[in-house]
């Protein structure tokens, strides 16, 4: 590198923290029209914002030395200076918040390019050594201001208070070295006394033995600063403190815990694990984050299904490399992805992932409030990545080419959906539920992903918004349009879907569940991963619990969480009305609470009652049911019997359950190779009528029945 | 006397060009200048206790301060020098802090306390405070410090004031992040203001008192 060197640093601007600076906040009922003025302001002022970056090298005290000086002219200070003569306060204001913005950006940029610079030398930059820092005195201003200004003859002075005028400048320095002693952090704040309201904390981020450093503001909420740099905290209620779910380990973290807090964290024995959602950034954290190579048990079986007529005949596509299809399943809570050889029908392999929106919410409800919160894109980022890196890791895997894939299609329910097309989801999440039909979407793979080649991408269609393209691409999987019997088809996850087929109707609803069997409300409710307990015996008053992966116990996975229910009942603890006295432990501090018992009621109550109503509306009765599809990874794990004890399921229906896995998944893969795909999953959509639940009477009336634990 | 209201309303809404018409117009049917200005203060002085309770946030109170001073240009020529402003004070930060968003905006709010406000700047040298002493007479000397670097300033300047012999002639008030209420005392101020809506208040009751 040179030892001088001139930069143009661009402009460079954080309008909510202008604004914020100016006392502007979100919720100020102005807010939108002093944005629309600190805009005009930029590009009023544009010409005078130009920040111009000095460097000199230099060894001083036999350690290397880059002196910096960021700087934008003299005419912003005038500026400013003629607004406040003009009474223009808030235009003063503004204007002088913008510059100091823009002057903090531009050194931001100048550290980015020495650092760029010194990676090539194998060397590290230093934190800023900025004079004002408690143990760098003032006088250093003069120093750095004579090594630089003279070099590149600037029109500046330096006042007897060693203040630069332009004022809009920063003079500060940085040391070298051969080890990385800063983890990449420019400016550090922890050294400083001030209540500066920019304060930075330190966040040390360990895992896998590595350590990553994050800087977090004063005052950000330490699960938002998590989330934003990508460190995955489960957090089913998306930091709305109703979960208990979001455990960090923070060492010696010195916060004060809430009593709410220490409620959830009542199985716990070590102090330092805290709730991320309920601690702010106040001072730097050392987080530890465990090594979470947990098997989870995403669901990827499914019934066989058979293929009418081929899409691909062989004829045609015989080539060196058959043409390749990929088959997608967007579930809230977990993601499959299928590769699949479209002219031999093979299934060639599929890969699972938990959904990374999954740190933004357990539920549909809360990513769509994530969406009205934040204006960021951040979820559709997220699963369109996740798509095409899984695609990515498939093909490679198996010695494919993006221009092998001929189609793909994606399946999920209406939000996973509006989340991956960017289409804004408020309208999913008030009455009366409204939704664009955009039908059988059709779309080039270059629209929704970065690195592809171009293929055909099919989005099954929706019926209404909680009756989503998971549930028609299930209902294709499984021929349902042919059926003659009576079948009732229901996907128990964070919402139960249901779907009556009679002789000649396909009736639709959903019931808001709740993500009880997804363990989220549920004291120690957790999701179908290592150290769930999956079963639970009992011999007399000890019982025999059963891990998955056999290891210590952690929590209680859906499924076990009907068997224990039913036990519990069974054994008295639990009445007919629910009621439960006192929790009961079956392992240390893992156990069932009198008010998960609550919640259990509340979403068996929920599938039982949305069964009955729309057997109703068809006119038929329990006996009348000739076969009961249940869909969904967690319907493929579950004890009918159980099911049937505590009223998830009718008693009617035990020897009739049919298991059909994860049938979106199915569909996605049966569209990719049937010929008339299209005509039949339109013939469902025309087909499938829709009961609204939420409204009915009759729901509201037999909801309140089911809830009772009568047997 | 319509017009009246209508000024205070104007005001309060921050709107300048509507404030100084309606001045304007009152001053045609009548209203006495020393009126409109007791009334414009009135107005200024809630729009203090609104800011000191979060009730109007910095932009609002900025926007407020405009028009307010737009519709004091229009009155100020019909002042008698000694009826213009009730008070001097002699405002800036002290030397080596460039920090003037918080001056500013308390120099603003004491404009509406109807004192004149002398406004040295941000990077103010002591000397430069006791010139201004001599030359303005002021009632009050606002310093602020936003560093604990610069705090060391406030008191220094206090001491020069003291011996140019003009510290019996001023109060002083000093504010500023890392300034406390004890810090303040040990170094002989007379007040301290926590904020700038503080600053203000302390300013027009100590004026009040005294003029």
């Amino acid at each position: 590198m040179n030892n001088t060197l001139k930069f143009n640093l661009g402009i460079k601007y954080n309008l909510e923290t202008v604004l914020e600076v100016v006392d502007c906040h979100k919720d100020n009922p102005n807010y939108l029209s002093y944005k629309e003025q600190l805009i005009a302001l930029i590009k009023r002022y544009e010409e005078f914002l130009e920040p111009k970056g000095y460097i000199v090298n230099e060894i001083v005290n036999n350690k290397p030395r880059i002196h910096c000086l960021v700087t934008i002219g003299g005419e912003v200070d005038e500026s400013i200076n003629k607004c406040f003569k003009d009474f223009e306060y808030f235009e003063g204001m503004l204007l002088n918040a913008l510059a100091d913005n823009i002057l903090y950006e531009a050194t931001n940029a100048l550290y980015k390019i020495l650092s760029l610079e010194m990676e090539k030398e194998d060397l590290y930059l230093s934190s800023r050594y900025e004079p004002g820092n408690p143990e760098i005195p003032m006088s250093m201003q003069k120093e750095l201001y004579d090594k630089i200004v003279p070099k590149f003859d600037l029109d500046m002075i330096i006042s007897e208070g060693f203040m630069l005028s332009p004022s809009k400048s920063l003079a500060y320095y940085y040391e070298t070295t051969e080890q990385d002693c800063a983890y990449g952090v420019d400016h550090d704040c922890s050294a400083c006394e001030s209540q500066c309201m920019h304060r930075m904390y330190i966040l040390k981020i360990h895992k896998d033995n590595t350590i990553k450093v994050i800087q977090a503001k004063q005052g950000e909420n330490l699960l938002e600063v998590l989330r934003r740099h990508d460190v995955f905290v489960n957090s089913p209620c998306s930091g709305k403190r109703l979960c208990g779910k979001c455990k960090v380990k923070v060492k010696n973290h010195g916060y004060k815990l809430e009593e709410t807090e220490k409620k959830y964290l009542i199985s716990e024995e070590d102090k330092d694990i805290i709730l991320a959602c309920y601690h702010i950034i106040d001072r730097d954290l050392n987080i530890y984050i465990s090594n979470d190579k947990v098997y989870h048990k995403i669901e990827t079986g499914y019934k066989a299904f058979e293929v009418k007529s081929a899409k691909y005949d062989s004829e045609a596509y015989v080539k060196e490399n058959y043409p390749i299809g990929i088959g997608v399943d967007i579930g809230t809570t977990t993601l499959a992805v299928s590769l699949v050889n479209l002219v031999t029908h093979q299934v060639i392999d599929i890969k699972k992932m938990i959904n990374p929106q999954k740190a933004y919410g357990a539920d549909v409800i809360s990513r769509i409030t994530y969406v009205g919160e934040n204006d960021d894109r951040k979820l559709c980022m997220l699963i369109r990545e996740a798509i095409e890196s899984m695609t990515m890791q498939l093909i490679t895997e198996n010695n494919y080419n993006w221009h092998h894939i001929e189609e793909m299609v994606i399946s999920g329910n209406t939000t996973m959906i509006y989340l991956l097309l960017d289409i804004d989801p408020k309208a999913l999440a008030i009455a009366p539920f409204t939704t664009i039909d955009i039908g059988m979407k059709v779309c080039d793979s270059k629209e929704l992903f970065s690195e592809v080649d171009s293929f055909k991408v099919t989005i099954m269609p929706w019926i209404s918004a909680y009756v989503g393209g998971d549930i028609v691409s299930g209902l294709f999987a499984t021929h349902m349009i042919d059926k003659k019997e009576n079948i009732v088809f229901i996907d128990i996850g964070t919402n139960g879907e249901i779907v009556l087929k009679t002789k000649d109707r396909m009736i639709s609803a959903a019931t808001a569940a709740g993500p009880a069997f997804e363990g989220a409300n549920i004291t120690c409710g957790m999701g179908s991963i290592e150290g769930a307990i999956c079963e639970i015996k009992t011999n007399g008053n000890e019982y025999d619990i059963e891990t998955i992966g056999n290891t210590e116990p952690v929590g209680i996975c859906g499924s076990a969480l009907i068997d224990i229910v039913a036990l519990m009942h069974k054994q008295g603890f639990v009445d007919d009305m629910g009621y439960m006295k006192e929790p009961v432990m079956f392992h240390e501090n893992i156990g069932i609470y009198p008010a998960d018992i609550r919640q259990v009621q509340l979403a068996k109550a929920a599938i039982y009652a949305g069964v009955e109503v729309l057997l109703d509306v068809a006119k038929l009765t329990f006996e009348d049911i000739d076969a009961f599809y249940i869909a969904g990874g967690f319907g493929s794990h579950l004890d009918v019997k159980n099911s049937a004890y505590i009223g998830l399921i009718p008693t009617e229906v035990i020897d009739k359950v049919v298991v059909v896995g994860n049938s979106s998944l199915a569909g996605s893969i049966r569209y990719l190779l049937e010929k008339e795909g299209d005509t039949e999953i339109k013939a469902i959509r025309t087909q499938c009528e829709y009961e609204e639940l939420s409204t009915s009477m009759k729901f509201n009336m037999l909801y309140v029945d089911a809830m009772l634990f009568n047997t | 006397m319509d017009y009246l209201i209508a000024v205070g309303e104007c005001l309060q809404r921050g709107n300048s060009g509507e404030t100084r018409e309606n001045v304007i117009k009152a001053l045609e049917v009548g209203v006495s200048h020393q009126e409109i200005l007791n009334h414009m203060l009135e107005v200024m002085e809630v729009v203090g206790r609104k800011f000191k309770k979060n009730e109007l946030f910095v932009p609002e109170v900025l926007i407020i301060g405009r028009a307010f001073n737009v519709a004091l240009e229009v009155i100020s020529p019909l002042l008698a020098v000694e009826e213009k402003y009730l008070g001097t004070v002699v405002i800036g930060a002290v030397k080596g802090d460039l920090h003037d968003i918080g001056k500013n905006l308390v120099k603003m709010l004491m404009v509406g306390t109807g004192v004149r406000v002398i406004d040295l700047g941000v990077d103010v040298p002591a000397a430069k405070f006791v010139e201004a002493i001599k030359t303005y007479e002021p009632d009050i000397v606002a310093m602020s410090s936003l560093l604990t670097t610069t705090m060391i300033q406030v008191s220094k300047t206090i001491k020069e004031i003291q011996k140019a012999g003009l510290r019996d002639k001023v109060k002083i008030i000093i504010g500023g992040a890392p300034v406390t209420n004890n810090y303040a005392k040990n170094i002989g101020s007379d007040f301290y203001a926590i904020d700038a809506g503080t600053a203000a208040e302390i300013v027009r009751e100590y004026i009040q008192k005294n003029s």
